[in-house]
């Protein structure tokens, strides 16, 4: 039995760059940061932490899924996730809920994999609070659930009607690439005929924001200077908050519904370079460059045939190191880089889901969002416009602290 | 089609911390159970702990494996530690060449909790804010808190450990996980992506906040907090809710010919798995229908390649809350229909209370256990039998145990429900 190609048919977006695909589309495009000040009436008085700038997410609301009953039970992280699913499906010409009549597919044919690192810790943080300064009776009832890992995943799939396969995933920086890539094994294999697949992320809490300071991953900043990643380098990390949402399904499947490919993800792998925490994060990057070359032969292409690459990029001066060597080593030619957490900040789990969508973006209109030179990270010119068209292959590259990564290769609907 | 074995396991359990302290305990019927006001490891209950209402936990006794871990990894958070000790162990108990790289390149990880840490997160903002009393001073937080608040610090710290060079996966989907991260390994070997996996669950959710977040919602046992040992009763009518317990399993699985070709102890094989959403309710069950429960041991069943006639041993999620142990003998009932009144079933969570999603691992460590010592463990505290559950739940007293196939079943809040079957190995190899 011939394998499954998995096609990307519907894209949601919720990010710093506001709403959908066209905000963000207008915005990677723009290359203008949306990283600004942390707001201190919507999220916390940042003026004691060193980073006081992140990608924030304008106000946004949509009764369909955010209804007032859902706003009190759950965390910003459900919320964001439920708006991009909703945005994903009705690109994809799928109903709200799979379980109602006229249902292309069968709720138990519909699967959902959900990155994330800290769903949930705005909705425990207020849990703490109320329980050590007002106790125990103050404790909310929807405390358990809108302040768990697992919140945004059973939120989505209840209002969807999601009765496959559903699964989070929280590898820190990996878990975006993680859940793309069980969700288009769920496809190849045949699992289920719709996959949901992205990410969520609501990092800008006070004690959130405290763990990544006590990382040193972030960069101290307390006004923006930019552009923060580009002209100059590995300055560590600056993050937002957001969530996308894809749908995958079989490519006959979707040409059977009638509804357009915008791409189609055809090879992927998953590694593992080990180092100590304590310390160095140096990475060697020796099985990231196995790993590359899988996704690669996975798709039976050759290294020449690549056409953008999308780095992990967090801004770690060791992991990016090791990054650029990794694809120094396999790419003997320029090529166009784009680094969208350049604009958004690091969106953490729902990064990996926001760089496909771009790389699904570009391959559909054949265009490609101001770029860097990847081996000569220094020189600033753009080669945006003379980049090869057509643009048949985008690789998005994920990593993550310990030395976890993924890679996708998005490539053009045949 | 690639097929994936049990060789080798590793167990933190209120039960003890070997695999032999273990079976030991299910096997003798001993409850963990304990009252809160009694624990020994967290502090933070010292003030609130006498407000809530459920009043018993299963705590881990004594936890000396601590000692023998390296110095970065003891100042981590306990659920990490369980972690790490467990999947030490079973990488031990498999007698595997850690040293032979090349090994490594085929060597992945797979682990789960659906708490993470809760210890030290709560200490964190109890430290930062002197118990909520002030605004949050982020200069207070400990300098590696960060490997303690994100949830996927014992995959990656395995990894290192043994240079693993395979997929480094965490996933967290409530309390189903524990058997959600076995499938994932499974299917990871199954689908060519690794030839091991080291696969664990881990949870140490002992702290107030999250402990009261499960009070608040009555989840909790609350019937006997004068009798601990007596709160955690699977199907008996006086159940109340579950026992909120801790601990970690680990399994190294590994595909079979690899497993044949290294002289390796083969406990059991995993033939079939299933996973499901019932997208119903966050915390609830329909208590009169199970499809969705039903349909993931199908899955499990077709997958495996078993009728409802080989199914000889059950070990059920049975958490002791009304709702879920009702749901869960219809959803057996409707699978198995007749058989189901004739095959055995015991819950592991009478004696050790729920472990999240160690708890649905636990389960699966003690099926697996019964094929090698022909026993089964009992359910204890079934006194009083719920009309509605009316299966045999192999009451107070160990069993004799000769089947060779097993079902285990994990659900969890966010309406997740997951399977497995396992095989008695074929041959001892």
């Amino acid at each position: 039995m011939t394998k499954r190609v998995v096609a990307i048919t519907g894209i949601g977006t919720l990010t710093p760059a506001g709403r959908g695909t066209e905000a963000l589309w207008t915005c990677i495009s723009s290359g203008q940061t949306c990283l600004g000040p942390i707001d201190p009436e919507k999220y916390f008085d940042p003026s004691r932490y060193a980073c006081q700038v992140a990608g924030q997410v304008p106000s946004f609301s949509e009764p369909r899924v955010l209804t007032e009953a859902m706003m009190v039970q759950t965390d910003r992280c459900s919320q964001m996730a439920l708006v991009a699913v909703l945005d994903a499906l009705e690109m994809a010409r799928l109903p709200m809920d799979f379980r109602s009549e006229g249902s292309p597919v069968a709720p138990e044919r519909v699967s959902l994999t959900v990155a994330t690192i800290a769903a949930g810790w705005g909705f425990l943080e207020r849990q703490m609070h109320n329980l050590w300064t007002k106790g125990v009776g103050t404790m909310d009832r929807y405390g358990l659930t809108g302040g768990f890992l697992a919140g945004p995943q059973g939120h989505i799939s209840i209002l969807f009607g999601v009765e496959g396969r559903t699964r989070t995933f929280v590898s820190e920086r990996a878990s975006g690439a993680h859940a793309l890539i069980e969700g288009a094994k769920v496809i190849q294999r045949g699992d289920a005929e719709i996959v949901i697949a992205g990410g969520t992320e609501a990092p800008l809490t006070p004690l959130a924001w405290a763990a990544y300071q006590a990382s040193t991953m972030l960069q101290p900043t307390s006004h923006l200077e930019e552009p923060v990643h580009a002209d100059r380098p590995h300055t560590e990390t600056l993050i937002g908050e957001g969530s996308t949402f894809l749908v995958l399904e079989g490519c006959e499947h979707a040409l059977r519904r009638g509804v357009p490919i915008l791409a189609e993800i055809h090879g992927w792998s998953r590694g593992t370079d080990p180092y100590p925490l304590e310390g160095s994060r140096k990475q060697p990057g020796r099985v990231l460059t196995q790993a590359i070359h899988a996704s690669l032969a996975q798709a039976d292409i050759q290294p020449t045939t690549v056409d953008v690459i999308f780095p992990a990029g967090p801004a770690l001066a060791e992991e990016d190191v090791a990054e650029e060597a990794a694809i120094r080593s396999m790419f003997d030619r320029p090529l166009p880089i784009v680094i969208p957490k350049t604009v958004l900040g690091h969106l953490q789990g729902a990064a990996a889901a926001t760089d496909v969508a771009i790389a699904a973006l570009a391959l559909d209109r054949q265009m490609i969002p101001p770029t860097q030179d990847a081996l000569l990270r220094s020189d600033l010119s753009s080669i945006s416009e003379c980049a090869d068209l057509p643009i048949r292959h985008v690789l998005v590259l994920s990593g993550g602290l310990g030395g976890t990564h993924a890679s996708l290769l998005v490539s053009k609907s045949e | 089609m690639r097929r994936v074995v049990i060789t080798g396991m590793g167990v933190v359990s209120p039960l003890g911390n070997t695999i032999d302290a273990f079976w030991h305990g299910l096997i003798s019927g001993r409850s963990a159970v304990k009252s809160l006001k009694d624990i020994t490891h967290c502090d933070l209950f010292a003030r609130l702990g006498a407000e809530f209402a459920s009043q018993v936990i299963a705590e881990v006794e004594q936890f000396e494996e601590a000692q023998q871990l390296p110095d970065h990894i003891r100042r981590r958070d306990r659920y990490v530690l369980f972690a790490m000790a467990a999947a030490l162990q079973a990488v031990r108990d498999a007698h595997l060449d850690v040293s032979f790289a090349a090994l490594r390149d085929h060597w992945g990880i797979a682990f789960t909790s659906a708490a993470g840490s809760a210890q030290a997160t709560e200490a964190a903002y109890c430290l930062a804010t002197q118990n909520g009393t002030e605004a949050f001073d982020p200069a207070k937080i400990p300098a590696e808190f960060y490997l303690d608040w994100i949830c996927n610090a014992p995959a990656i710290l395995l990894a290192q450990l043994f240079e693993v060079h395979g997929p480094c996966e965490t996933i967290s989907s409530a309390c189903a996980s524990g058997i959600d991260v076995i499938g994932y390994a499974y299917e990871t070997i199954r689908d060519g992506d690794a030839t091991i996996m080291l696969a664990g669950a881990s949870e140490a959710p002992l702290a107030p906040t999250r402990f009261g977040a499960c009070d608040i919602i009555h989840c909790l046992a609350t019937g006997f907090n004068d009798q601990p040992q007596r709160a955690s009763r699977p199907f008996d009518m006086k159940r109340s809710g579950f026992v909120i317990g801790e601990g970690a399993a680990a399994f190294l699985l590994e595909e079979r010919d690899h497993a044949i070709n290294r002289g390796a102890h083969i406990y059991a094989e995993i033939t079939g798995f299933g996973l499901t959403s019932n997208a119903t309710h966050m915390i609830s069950l329909k208590p009169t229908v199970a499809p969705h429960l039903a349909r993931a041991i199908k899955q499990a069943m077709s997958e495996a390649r078993v009728t409802p006639e080989d199914i000889h041993y059950i070990n059920p999620h049975a958490s002791s809350t009304n709702q879920n142990d009702q749901t869960e003998t219809r959803a057996i009932k409707e699978v198995l229909g007749k058989h189901a009144y004739e095959v055995p079933l015991s819950a592991t969570k009478s004696m050790m209370g729920h472990s999240l999603a160690t708890a649905g691992f636990f389960g699966a460590m003690a099926a697996t256990l019964s094929f090698a010592k022909g026993m089964i463990h009992p359910t204890i505290n079934y006194e009083e039998p719920d009309p509605l559950c009316d299966l045999d739940c192999v009451p107070h007293k160990a069993r004799q145990f000769n089947g060779t196939h097993a079902l285990v079943i994990a659900s969890g809040f966010s309406g997740t429900h997951a399977t497995l079957v396992l095989e008695k190995a074929e041959r001892e190899v």
